[in-house]
């Protein structure tokens, strides 16, 4: 029996390699066999799938680039539509207040008008029921013509040019802008900037100014004073010690004593031929007591004087103040030597001698230089 | 040689006399120190309230004082009876400018004026002058003819 079975798996054997090389005869022709390297693993770059892939981003980024695009066009569309109705608005508003003013045009005539009907239909019918009666026709009697009542009045320049100003180009729009109330004088009148703090141009108002002398002489005292003044100064009224800087001039042939013969004989001696202005150069303010509540301070202000040709340092004290109109009131006065100038001092015949030292005072009044810019020429109010 | 020099001495001292009396004449005319300043105020001004019949005519500014002081320079007007005006101020800014209009002014009682239906105002007036004060201060006016 095991005899059996051995033979039994030889057999089995020999015919399994017989079926093996007859299926090799058989396929052996079609069989090529390609040594070749490792293809890509799995894990590898396909260029495929990467090209695949930047195609799928692109697809994504071009659908997004569409989306925000389209927002875009939508938000600038709106950006417009907006800006139109804004411009639309403004427009109106001027043409409102144009027909307004042709409306109560219209209404007044229509008002005239009518009355003008009236009283002709009136008349009328007076001179027919006159005539039917065959007595003389009544006189007629002009009737005062109906005011209306609303006056057409026209409009403020300030509002009309408020009305006609060219609308502005707004990219959202504006709450409507509420017209400021004329002040009592009926004006719309400018901002209040007034501050007695900070760094503020003050022009000296000549006609409100005055820059004097007073001197002693053997019989009697005198003082000589001028409105001729021409001052700019810079100041910060509340830190003086900060911002303190100008010039005053005066004009020395204009100084007036009072004394026509005292005034030429002052004028030899100052020599105003040659040095006509008299300038004080403010330097600096050493503040002493400065009250910002009652808009108030003094000090002494520190310069050169030059008069006669001499320019010497000298020192004043001086007040300032602010008074109801809004200017600046500086007041000082010094001691001043005028053979210190060169000044000859007047005498006569040695027997009436003016003192060498006399005291300069000045009472200035200064306008705030609004935006410190150069004002206007010309006359103004004070 | 000495009635000489007295007859001189007595010319020299005689023409010494003749200078310095004259000069002893002329008063001393010290400014005070109060006196400094510009008189702005005229002299005892007694206001009273105004009424329509001070208003007919022009008026120009003279002073102005409160915070409209800093941004009007002048201002001026022409009230007329039938009831309207025409005015001008010159209002300070960069570069300053006049404002005009024309309106009508009304006065619902003595003393009180409205200029073209702004807030009211209380006027008064003196001899050619008229004084128009709000909540922002005053203004002075004073009548000028026109020539």
């Amino acid at each position: 029996m095991s005899r059996l079975l051995q033979v039994l798996g030889i057999l089995g054997l020999v015919a399994f390699a017989a079926t093996g090389a007859g299926a090799w005869l058989l396929t052996k022709d079609q069989v090529h066999v390609t040594i070749a390297a490792d293809e890509p693993s799995r894990g590898g770059t396909d260029p495929l799938a990467e090209l695949a892939d930047r195609i799928t981003t692109l697809e994504e980024d071009i659908r997004a680039l569409a989306r925000g695009l389209g927002e875009g066009l939508t938000q600038l569309d709106a950006a417009i539509a907006a800006a139109a109705d804004s411009r639309a608005a403004a427009g109106a508003r001027r043409d409102d207040v144009r027909a307004e003013t042709i409306r109560r045009e219209l209404e007044t005539l229509a008002t005239r008008q009518a009355s003008f009907e009236s009283r002709a239909i009136a008349e009328l019918a007076s001179l027919r029921s006159a005539l039917a009666a065959g007595s003389p026709a009544p006189a007629v009697v002009p009737a005062p013509l109906a005011e209306p009542a609303t006056e057409p009045v026209p409009e403020p320049l300030a509002a009309t040019e408020a009305a006609e100003a060219p609308p502005e180009q707004v990219s959202e729009p504006e709450p409507p802008a509420t017209p400021k109330r004329p002040s009592f004088l009926a004006f719309r009148l400018p901002s209040d900037d007034f501050s007695f703090d900070g760094p503020r141009t003050w022009e000296v108002v000549a006609d409100l100014s005055r820059v004097g002398f007073d001197a002693k002489s053997t019989l009697h005292d005198f003082t000589g004073v001028t409105q001729a003044i021409d001052a700019r100064l810079r100041l910060d009224l509340a830190h003086l010690d900060q911002t303190a800087d100008g010039t005053i001039d005066v004009d020395a042939t204009t100084l007036d004593t009072g004394l026509e013969g005292r005034d030429e004989a002052m004028r030899d001696h100052l020599g105003t031929d040659e040095h006509k202005v008299i300038r004080f150069q403010l330097a600096s303010v050493e503040p002493k007591d400065v009250d910002t509540r009652k808009m108030t301070a003094t000090g002494t202000a520190r310069g050169k004087m030059s008069i006669h040709g001499t320019t010497l340092d000298v020192a004043m004290p001086v007040r300032l103040s602010i008074d109801s109109a809004r200017r600046l009131h500086i007041d000082g006065e010094m001691p001043l030597v005028m053979s210190a100038y060169g000044i000859e001092v007047p005498s006569q015949l040695g027997l009436i001698s003016v003192t060498d030292e006399v005291r300069v005072w000045i009472a200035l009044r200064a306008r705030p230089v609004r935006g410190d810019k150069s004002e206007t020429e010309g006359e103004r109010d004070r | 040689m000495t009635a000489e020099f007295l007859r001189r001495a007595k010319s020299l001292a005689a023409a010494a006399v003749l200078a310095v009396v004259p000069a002893s004449c002329i008063p001393s005319n010290v400014v005070a120190r109060t006196d400094r300043e510009v008189d702005l105020e005229p002299a005892a001004v007694v206001w009273r309230p105004a009424t329509s019949a001070d208003l007919p005519g022009y008026f120009r500014s003279t002073d102005r004082s409160g915070a409209l002081a800093t941004g009007l320079w002048l201002v001026e007007y022409q009230f007329r009876a039938d009831g309207t005006f025409t005015g001008a101020a010159l209002l300070q800014g960069e570069p300053d400018a006049f404002a005009v209009l024309t309106g009508s002014w009304d006065m619902p009682g003595p003393g009180t004026l409205v200029l073209d239906g702004a807030e009211p105002a209380e006027i008064e007036a003196a001899h050619g002058l008229l004084r128009i004060s709000g909540p922002d201060g005053s203004v002075v006016l004073r009548r000028e003819d026109l020539r």
